[in-house]
C-alpha cells in the first residue's frame, strides 16, 4: 500500500529536482509541445495538443461551469487564460471540498446538474464518482508528461497540482532558528508552546497529513501530544488566522501556497518542512458524466494540466506543478533533499476512520 | 388561581367594558355571535385566507420538506429502508452532542432572559439614560453573520493574543489570559451577545403596547410596584418572551459557527457540528432528512409546551383605552442602570463591531498594530475592486427585501388563522411555519434544489430560489412575533369596527394593521438584517452566477484576506444602521396624526 505513495514521492522529488533553478516564464509554456499524442492523430491542434473539432464543440457550449477548492481569484487567473485560447467562458463557483461535493450530488440526486467539472482538494471523491459512473475518462494529449505515480487509472480524474504541507508559523513572533526541522525535534522542544491544527475529520488536507504522518512515522507519531496544549480547527483557512494573530505558534499542516499567497501581502508567515517526510495534498479535477456542457469541461480539465496552465501555476497559485518538466516557479522551496509523500488514495479512504480516531485519541 | 387570571379580573374591575361575557364582574356588550359572523369568519373570507396561506406554505415549506423526508429512506444502494435513521442514531457522538446541544441552548435561553426582559422594561418604562440608543441599534447584533462575529471575539478574547485579554494577562501577571472564548461557556456567551435581541426586543415591544390601565387598576387597589410587576406586568408580556425564548433556545440549539470555530478546539461538538460531519464525510445527501430529525422533536416539544402553558389564557392588553403611562424614575439607580445599558451596548455591539472596524485599518494581520501597519481606507477600496461587490450586494438588498414582504405576509395570514380563525386545521400553521427552523440553511438549500431544480421549475442557479430560500427563513420569525402581536390585541376592538359597519377589509387595514405595527416593523428590519447577509442556504445554492454578498465574505474569507472581511462587515454595519434610521424615521412619520399612542413609542 504504502508502495505506491512511496514511488509517488520519488518522482514528486524527481521532479521538483529536475525543475529547480527553471524558467517561469508563460514564454516557456507557449513554446512546449504538448508531452503526449493521444487523440490527436491527424486533425489540427493548437499548442495544448487539442482537436480542433473538440474546441469547436466547446465554443459552441460557450461556457464551463466549475465547482471547486480553489480560491476564486486563482481559478479567475486560469479563466482569463482559458477565455483567451478559446473563447469559452468560466464560470467558477468557489465552495470547500465537502461542500462543493454535496451541491453536485444533490444536482445530481435532483436529476438537473448544473456543473461540468468538479476541481476538488480531496481526490477520494472522485474514487467512488468512477465507480459510480458519474465522472468520465479523460485522456488529455500530454498524459506520458504526468510526474510517475500521481495519475491514477483507477479514477477518472486528473491531477492538476501539488501542495506540500509543513509548520506554519509567524515571523515576526517566532525566528526561523527557532522553528523545529522534524517531527522528533518538535515533540522534544515543544515546552509550552500551542499547537493548532485542523482537525482531519473535517478537513481533506489534514486527513492527507495526518495519514501519510501514520505511515511514514508510525501510529503513535501523535502520543507526544497527549496532555500538550493543542488547538484544534476545522480548516486550514482558520488556523491561518490564528497564526497571524499569535494564538497559536506553529500551525499543522501549513500550506506552502498560503504562505506564497502571504508573501504577496507582506504578511510575515513561513513554512517549515520536516525532515523525516513532507506530506502533500494534491489537487484533482473530473468532469462530470452529465455535464450540461460536456466538451467545454473537457476542455477545460485537459487545459488545467496543460504546459501553458502547469508551468504558471507556482507564480500565480503557490502551487507545484504535475507535469515531469513543468520548471518550479520562485519563492517556492527547493525540496530536494525531502521525500515528499502523495497519499494513495484508496488506502487513505480505508484506514480514514483509524486516522481520525487515532487523532482525536491523542490531539484532542 | 393564576397570576394571568388574577391579573385579568383586576383589569376587568377597572375597566368594566373589557368584561368577558357572562362574566360577573360586569355586563356583556360583545357583539351577538350573529355579528361576530361577520368578522373575518365569514366562511369566504377564511377559507380564501386558509387557502391563500395553505399554498403558500405548501410550496414553501412542505413539498420542499416531504421530498426530503422520501429522500432519506433511500439507501447509498437505492433500496428503500431505515437505514439512514439507524446509522444515525447509532452513532456514539451523538448522545453527547445532543446533550451539549440541550444544555448550551438551555444556558444561552438563560442567559438572554435574564438580560433581555429586564433591559426591556428599563428601556420600555423607566427614565433610564442611552435607552433610545441600546433599544435602536441591539438589533445591529445581526448585521454580518455569526461566524465573523466569533472571529470578532477570537481576536478579542482569545487566551493568548486577544486585545482584551492581554493586558489583563501582563496586569495580574498570568501565563494565559483570564478569559478563554474557547471553551463551551465562550460558545453560550457568543450565542447571548448574538441572540438576545430575540427576546429582548418582543418583550420591549410588548411593555410598550400595554396599556397604562391595567397597571393603573392593580395599583388602585394597593398592589405595589413590586407586584405589579409581577402579578400584571410580566404574565402579560410573557407571550412574547416565551415565543423570543422559544427562538434563541432552537436558534443556539443547531447553532454551528459558534461551536465549530469556539468549541472545536476543545473537542467540543453539538448537535449541527456533529450532523454535519455525518453529512459529509462521505457525503450523503440523502442523511439530509434524518439530520432534523433531533431539532424536530424537541420543537415540537417546545410548541406543546408553550401550548399547555399560554392554553387559552387572555393575553390581550392592546383593547384601544389607552391611559397616561408614568414614566418609572430611577432615582439613585438612575445611572448605574444606566451604565448597564451601556455595557450591553459596549458588549454586542461595540467590542464585535470596533475590533472589526480597527481590523479593517490594519496593512498586516500578523505584525503589531502601529503607525506603520495602518491604512485609513486601503482594505475599503481592495473591497470594492472586486467586480462582484456591487452585483451581489444589490442582488442580497432586494432579495432580503422582497423575501422579507412576502414571508411577513404568509406568516401574517398564518398567524390570523390560528389567532382569529381558530378552526381545527388551524393546528397544523405553527408546526409548518417553525418547520424550517429545524434545518440549517445548508439542508434546506438541499430540499430546495430537490423540489425546484429540475423541470419544469428549473429554478437551479437563479435568484428565484434564493428568493424561496430567504422567505423560508423569515417565516418563522415572522409568524412568531406576528403571533404574539396579535395575541396581544383585544379581539373586541376589531369586532367593534365590524359592528359598526366596517368591511372586513377595512378594519384589518384601520384597526388590526396599525396595532401590529411594532411588531411587524421590528420583525421586517430584523428580517431584512437577517437576510441580507444569509450565509448557509446562499453558499449552497449559489453556482457561479448571481452573487450575493455572503458568498463574497466567504471568498475573501477563504482567500485569507481578514482586513478585507473586516472592511466589508463594516460596509455591511453602515449599509444596516442606514436601513434602521430609515425605518423608524417611517415609523415615526406613520405615527404622525394617529391620536393616542395605542402602540409604542
Amino acid at each position: 500500500m504504502l508502495r505506491g505513495a512511496l514511488v509517488a514521492s520519488l518522482a514528486l522529488f524527481a521532479g521538483v529536482a529536475a525543475a529547480c533553478g527553471g524558467d517561469d516564464s508563460d514564454s516557456v509554456a507557449a513554446t512546449t509541445t504538448a508531452g503526449g499524442s493521444a487523440g490527436t492523430s491527424a486533425a489540427a491542434t493548437d499548442e495544448c495538443g487539442f482537436d480542433q473539432a473538440m474546441i469547436d464543440a466547446a465554443k459552441k457550449e460557450g461556457s464551463v461551469h466549475v465547482v471547486g477548492a480553489n480560491f476564486e481569484e486563482d481559478a479567475k487567473k486560469i479563466g482569463d487564460k482559458f477565455e483567451d485560447a478559446y473563447g469559452v467562458k468560466l464560470v467558477y463557483n468557489r465552495q470547500p471540498t465537502a461542500d462543493a461535493v454535496q451541491q453536485i450530488e444533490t444536482s445530481l440526486t435532483a436529476g438537473a446538474p448544473t456543473v461540468d467539472a468538479a476541481w476538488l482538494a480531496e481526490p477520494s471523491t472522485f474514487v467512488k464518482w468512477t465507480a459510480e459512473n458519474k465522472v468520465v475518462q479523460l485522456d488529455p494529449p500530454n498524459a506520458d508528461a504526468f510526474i510517475e505515480g500521481l495519475r491514477d487509472p483507477a479514477r477518472y480524474s486528473l491531477p492538476t497540482s501539488t501542495v506540500p504541507m509543513g509548520v506554519l508559523y509567524n515571523t515576526s513572533r517566532i525566528k526561523k532558528d527557532e522553528v523545529p526541522k522534524s517531527w522528533a525535534e518538535l515533540n522534544a522542544d515543544r515546552g509550552d508552546k500551542v499547537i493548532g491544527m485542523a482537525n482531519p475529520a473535517n478537513s481533506g488536507s489534514s486527513l492527507s497529513y495526518h495519514y501519510v504522518l501514520g505511515e511514514e512515522i508510525g501510529p503513535d507519531y501523535l502520543k507526544p501530544f497527549e496532555g500538550k496544549k493543542n488547538h484544534i480547527t476545522d480548516s486550514g483557512t482558520t488556523l491561518t488566522q490564528l497564526t497571524l494573530t499569535g494564538e497559536v505558534d506553529l500551525a499543522i499542516p501549513g500550506y506552502e501556497s498560503e504562505v506564497v499567497k502571504a508573501r504577496k501581502t507582506g504578511e510575515p508567515l513561513e513554512v517549515s518542512f520536516l525532515d523525516e517526510v513532507v506530506p502533500a495534498t494534491v489537487s484533482e479535477i473530473g468532469v462530470l458524466a452529465k455535464a450540461p456542457h460536456p466538451n467545454a469541461g473537457k476542455l477545460f480539465a485537459e487545459f488545467v494540466v496543460c504546459d501553458t496552465v502547469q508551468n504558471t501555476l507556482g507564480k500565480d497559485l503557490g502551487q507545484r506543478p504535475v507535469l515531469k518538466d513543468a520548471p518550479l516557479a520562485e519563492g517556492l522551496q527547493d525540496l530536494s533533499t525531502h521525500d515528499i509523500v502523495a497519499p494513495e488514495i484508496p488506502d487513505m479512504i480505508a484506514k480514514r476512520a483509524t486516522v481520525i480516531q487515532r487523532f482525536a485519541d491523542s490531539a484532542q | 388561581m393564576t397570576a394571568v387570571s388574577q391579573t385579568s379580573k383586576v383589569a376587568r374591575a377597572a375597566d368594566p367594558d373589557r368584561s368577558e361575557p357572562g362574566d360577573p364582574a360586569g355586563p356583556d356588550r360583545r357583539p351577538s355571535p350573529s355579528r361576530l359572523g361577520r368578522f373575518g369568519r365569514r366562511p369566504g373570507t377564511r377559507s380564501l385566507i386558509f387557502w391563500t396561506w395553505s399554498l403558500a406554505a405548501i410550496a414553501l415549506v412542505v413539498y420542499p420538506l416531504a421530498l426530503l423526508f422520501r429522500l432519506s429512506f433511500r439507501g447509498p444502494d437505492g433500496t428503500l429502508g431505515f437505514d439512514n435513521y439507524t446509522d444515525f442514531f447509532s452513532d456514539p457522538a451523538l448522545l453527547r452532542a445532543l446533550w451539549n446541544s440541550f444544555w448550551t441552548a438551555g444556558a444561552a435561553t438563560l442567559g438572554c432572559v435574564v438580560l433581555g426582559v429586564p433591559l426591556a422594561y428599563l428601556v420600555a418604562r423607566t427614565d433610564l439614560p442611552f435607552r433610545r440608543l441600546v433599544r435602536t441599534t441591539s438589533i445591529l447584533t445581526f448585521a454580518i453573520p455569526n461566524f465573523i462575529v466569533v472571529l470578532g471575539w477570537m481576536l478579542l478574547l482569545g487566551p493568548r493574543s486577544g486585545l482584551l485579554n492581554t493586558p489583563l494577562q501582563s496586569w495580574f501577571g498570568l501565563d494565559d489570559g483570564p478569559i478563554n472564548i474557547f471553551s463551551p461557556w465562550g460558545v453560550v456567551f457568543a450565542l447571548v451577545v448574538h441572540v438576545y435581541p430575540l427576546v429582548f426586543l418582543p418583550a420591549a415591544a410588548a411593555l410598550d403596547n400595554m396599556e397604562a390601565p391595567l397597571e393603573h387598576a392593580a395599583a388602585s387597589l394597593g398592589a405595589g410596584r413590586w407586584t405589579v410587576l409581577r402579578k400584571v406586568t410580566l404574565p402579560l408580556i410573557l407571550p412574547g418572551v416565551l415565543a423570543g425564548a422559544m427562538l434563541v433556545f432552537i436558534t443556539s440549539f443547531i447553532a454551528f459557527g459558534p461551536v465549530l470555530l469556539l468549541g472545536g478546539p476543545s473537542g467540543f461538538e453539538n448537535v449541527s457540528t456533529a450532523m454535519l460531519r455525518l453529512l459529509r464525510f462521505p457525503s450523503r445527501i440523502e442523511m439530509a432528512a434524518v439530520l432534523g430529525v433531533p431539532t424536530l422533536v424537541v420543537l415540537a416539544g417546545l410548541l406543546f409546551i408553550q401550548k399547555r402553558y399560554l392554553g387559552e389564557r387572555g393575553f390581550s392588553i392592546i383593547s384601544g383605552k389607552p391611559g397616561q403611562r408614568n414614566v418609572i424614575h430611577l432615582g439613585r439607580w438612575r445611572w448605574p442602570a444606566g451604565a448597564m445599558a451601556l455595557t450591553v451596548f459596549g458588549v454586542t455591539i461595540v467590542l464585535p463591531f470596533g475590533v472589526l472596524l480597527v481590523t479593517s485599518t490594519r496593512l498586516r494581520l500578523g505584525l503589531p498594530m502601529g503607525p506603520d501597519n495602518f491604512t485609513l481606507l486601503e482594505n475599503y477600496r481592495a473591497v470594492l475592486r472586486q467586480p462582484q461587490v456591487i452585483t451581489a450586494l444589490w442582488n442580497s438588498a432586494w432579495l432580503s427585501a422582497a423575501s422579507t414582504g412576502i414571508g411577513i405576509t404568509v406568516a401574517l395570514l398564518g398567524a390570523w388563522l390560528v389567532e382569529r380563525a381558530r378552526q381545527r386545521s388551524s393546528s397544523a400553521v405553527p408546526p409548518a411555519m417553525l418547520a424550517p427552523l429545524a434545518f440549517p440553511g445548508a439542508i434546506l438549500g438541499i430540499a430546495l434544489v430537490i423540489a425546484y431544480a429540475r423541470w419544469p421549475f428549473s429554478l437551479s442557479g437563479t435568484l428565484l430560489i434564493l428568493l424561496i430560500a430567504y422567505t423560508i427563513g423569515v417565516l418563522p420569525l415572522a409568524f412568531t412575533y406576528q403571533r404574539a402581536g396579535l395575541k396581544q390585541i383585544d379581539r373586541s376592538m376589531e369586532e367593534a369596527a365590524r359592528s359598526l359597519g366596517a368591511t372586513w377589509p377595512r378594519t384589518v387595514r384601520k384597526i388590526t394593521l396599525p396595532l401590529l405595527k411594532g411588531p411587524i416593523i421590528v420583525v421586517a428590519v430584523l428580517t431584512f438584517i437577517v437576510h441580507l447577509r444569509d450565509l448557509d442556504s446562499s453558499m449552497f445554492l449559489y453556482n457561479g452566477n448571481n452573487p450575493v454578498i455572503a458568498v463574497v465574505l466567504m471568498n475573501i474569507l477563504e482567500s485569507g484576506h481578514f482586513q478585507q472581511i473586516s472592511a466589508l462587515s463594516v460596509m455591511l454595519l453602515s449599509i444596516n444602521l442606514t436601513v434602521l434610521v430609515v425605518a423608524l424615521l417611517f415609523y415615526r412619520w406613520s405615527r404622525r396624526g394617529a391620536g393616542p399612542a395605542l402602540v409604542s413609542h
